[in-house]
């Protein structure tokens, strides 16, 4: 069957017809939105409420922060189907829709996003501490052969916590240095890191 | 052996190291260990099979990484046991990697492509025949490739899996699951299903390899969001692997930091790699790779020598690309490099080896006077850095698995599912979404050279699923045109599409990649739901994207509990 193809150049579509809105978190400080408007969607609108307010109106994207209860819109543009969004809150739940600001008090949604949490930059301020075995709680060992669930204080330990999260952290490790160096460590071809794209062997730009 | 005549890079270290600290040897036999060491390995690559023509540029990918990294790990671990050494490592093997190693067009050009290496060193023995450095590694390089082709052909009979699967049941190598194509997870939450798919074909893969279910698994780019839990749990997975901050910023604040494992309220284990172990391996300025003694990568013959000379050698197209011979050491911060010398880099390998567990001793006394069990130091590598980019690399394993058997007596090797096994109790927290890219998050997948792909990704898990739903039951030719679109789904989601799309080199490849298998999903999604396949065009797609020959599409079915059992 050698040198079978498939004979055939494939395209990505430009839209799939949907009216839809995507909420991605890229990490604690940005989210990533995309969306399409059906053509459909957009016809409907101005049947609705006329191509004058369609034209008239700004398209946003409305932001909430449900773990804080608070709303921003972002401005976009006709053109754009995606959008990155610079947010305070790391740890937070959001959700987004895109849609039309007729006013300052007037909103038109189209489309309403997934919910999607930003994930946390620090060490948790939680410093309660209980033990199990992990077979218990994977179902593969009863809860009672397990015995007590003890915690660390009375096991004697004393721990060199960091009442600041920023320093000097858990066993004296720099947090500033964890996220700013030694993340970025884990790059692949960290070996080479800046370096590693190498033009010769597509191997290596893993 | 490599190397019979004294130029390789692996002769005469057994006596550098077996007889030092014979006494400590024996001590340890009366002395418990303060704490732990496991060193965990990821061997992955995309699939890169291309059947269309020979000669294949991303086909090369492989055998380079089969020469230069997988061939040499399998060396020094087989080295180790045939020696009696004590050790216990563990090592993720991808579906993806596995599959080429089991599949016979690659193996086929594997035996090809070192047949036209062993060519090539024979002509670079002529060229340098009066140049005493260069004849002596182009002698090397000869034994080296001549080496491979015996090792690969009549002692692995051409198939990798089975000599790891020898030393996982020997009890030396804990071989952990990944997902299935190397999809990156934490953009996936958008369609669970697809998460269970990765994961579900991943173990199944694992299950079909190596006869056994898998204890841990390698998310890829660890890769962790809670989401991912359900997956790992209905499969039977115990244990997972994090980026430091995945496990220091859990919630509640785990009290050992990364030197003890965590347990989520779902009951899976979680352990987060050392930084402090990590950076001395993999830092380009404070690590020991980039050593003036060891083996320069970017020049490479390929590049260096006269175009009509190498232009067989190279690229079909022309264009220059590395052989793998590479007769440099990184010499400095300079152009003018020195010729490599294999007993110098032998021997800094060895040193670098003494430096690694000396600072693991100290690490581990430390901690073990602050902890309440003994701690574990997480090490997890790229395995492609060993040997590939570090060409010293397996030779510095060897050489530190064998110093930690002889010379110390404070720590001792073990893998993440022994470690567990002999210490259960544990913190019930809760990770962090995170990641092992650059600033530990998602942007290495997520930024402006790739974020396109994931409108056409999510729309394809998602028909993915419609599809399945709709065709509990499908037989025959509609049967095949489904698990084919699971295929070309779970092709697309691979990681490293987005990840060499980022980079820049290779981009047109890793569009492409993308593109085709976007491209053949929809043609399948449209055509089962018309009722209309076409039976050859889906025998050309079966027989180009042929990975995962037993898949079930319905693995892709919403709400379910456990995984199906495979029905072939």
């Amino acid at each position: 069957m050698s040198g079978m193809q498939t004979n055939n150049r494939y395209y990505f579509p430009a839209g799939y017809g949907d009216t839809k809105i995507t909420l991605l978190a890229r990490d604690p400080y940005w989210l990533f939105a995309y969306w399409e408007v059906s053509e459909n969607r957009r016809n409907s609108f101005i049947r609705e409420f006329g191509s004058e307010l369609w034209e008239k109106s700004i398209p946003v994207l409305k932001l909430t922060n449900i773990s804080r209860n608070e709303i921003a819109y972002i401005r976009v543009n006709d053109e754009s189907n995606n959008w990155y969004i610079n947010v305070p809150d790391p740890g937070s739940l959001y959700s987004a829709e895109i849609g039309r600001l007729i006013s300052e008090e007037f909103f038109i949604n189209l489309a309403v996003s997934n919910f999607t949490a930003t994930p946390s930059d620090r060490i948790s301020p939680d410093t309660s501490a209980y033990f199990m075995d992990y077979r218990c709680l994977s179902g593969k060992k009863s809860v009672l052969e397990a015995g007590k669930i003890y915690s660390t204080y009375e096991s004697g330990v004393h721990l060199k916590w960091a009442t600041n999260p920023s320093s000097p952290g858990v066993f004296g490790i720099d947090m500033h240095e964890l996220i700013s160096g030694v993340s970025s460590a884990g790059l692949r071809g960290m070996a080479m890191d800046e370096n590693c794209p190498d033009v010769g062997s597509g191997f290596s730009v893993r | 052996m490599y190397g019979k005549k004294g130029w390789s890079i692996w002769q005469n270290i057994a006596p550098i190291v077996s007889n030092v600290g014979l006494s400590a040897w024996k001590e340890r036999m009366v002395h418990l260990a303060k704490g732990y060491v496991t060193l965990i390995l990821h061997a992955h690559l995309p699939y890169v099979r291309h059947p269309e023509h020979n000669g294949f540029l991303e086909e090369k990918w492989l055998f380079e990484a089969i020469s230069e990294t997988y061939l040499p790990l399998l060396h020094t671990f087989e080295s180790l046991m045939d020696e009696g050494i004590e050790y216990q490592a563990t090592i993720s093997l991808t579906p993806t990697l596995l599959s080429m190693f089991t599949d016979r067009l690659l193996q086929e050009r594997y035996v090809e492509y070192l047949e036209k290496l062993i060519s090539l060193t024979e002509k670079e023995m002529a060229r340098t025949s009066k140049q005493a450095d260069f004849y002596a590694l182009a002698e090397m390089y000869n034994e080296k490739y001549k080496n491979d082709l015996h090792v690969f052909k009549n002692k692995y009979a051409c198939n990798l899996v089975t000599p790891f699967k020898r030393l996982q049941d020997a009890g030396k190598l804990e071989i952990i699951a990944c997902a299935a194509t190397h999809g990156f997870i934490p953009l996936m939450g958008i369609v669970p299903e697809s998460i269970n798919a990765q994961v579900d074909i991943g173990v199944q893969s694992y299950e079909r390899f190596f006869g056994r279910k898998p204890k841990g698994i390698w998310l890829p780019e660890c890769g962790y969001i809670p989401a991912v839990e359900n997956a790992l749990k209905r499969n039977g997975i115990e244990y997972f692997i994090l980026e430091s901050h995945g496990l220091l910023f859990a919630n509640p604040r785990p009290v050992f930091g990364t030197y003890a494992p965590i347990v989520t309220p779902n009951g899976l284990v979680a352990f987060g790699r050392d930084i402090e172990s990590s950076k001395q391996v993999w830092s380009s300025n404070e690590g020991y790779p980039g050593d003036f003694d060891y083996r320069e990568f970017y020049r490479d013959i390929g590049y260096d020598l006269d175009y009509d000379y190498i232009k067989d050698y190279i690229s079909p197209d022309g264009q220059r690309t590395h052989t793998g011979i590479k007769y440099y050491r990184i010499t400095g911060e300079t152009n003018d490099k020195q010729p490599y010398n294999p007993v110098w880099a032998r021997n800094k390998a060895d040193i670098h080896a003494g430096n690694f567990m000396f600072n693991r001793e100290r690490q581990i006394e430390y901690l073990s006077e602050n902890m309440d069990r003994p701690p574990i130091i997480v090490c997890p590598y790229d395995a492609e850095l060993f040997g590939h980019w570090w060409y010293e690399g397996p030779c510095w394993l060897y050489s530190l698995f064998k110093k930690i058997h002889y010379d110390q007596n404070i720590f001792e090797l073990t893998t993440p599912g022994k470690y567990i096994e002999e210490n259960p109790v544990m913190q019930v927290s809760s990770p962090c979404t995170s990641t092992w890219g650059y600033k530990g998050y998602n942007e290495v997948w997520l930024n402006g050279s790739n974020d396109w792909i994931y409108r056409h990704l999510h729309k394809a898990s998602e028909r993915m699923t419609e599809l399945a739903n709709e065709n509990r039951y499908a037989v025959g030719i509609r049967k095949a045109a489904l698990n084919q679109a699971a295929r070309e789904l779970l092709l697309a989601q691979s990681s490293d599409w987005a990840f060499i799309m980022k980079t820049g080199a290779m981009s047109q490849y890793a569009i492409k990649r993308t593109q085709d298998h976007i491209g053949r999903f929809t043609r399948l999604y449209h055509d089962i739901k018309e009722n209309n396949i076409d039976k050859n065009w889906l025998k050309n797609v079966e027989y180009m994207d042929n990975i995962f020959p037993d898949i079930d599409y319905r693995v892709y079915l919403s709400n379910q509990g456990t995984p199906a059992k495979k029905q072939l």
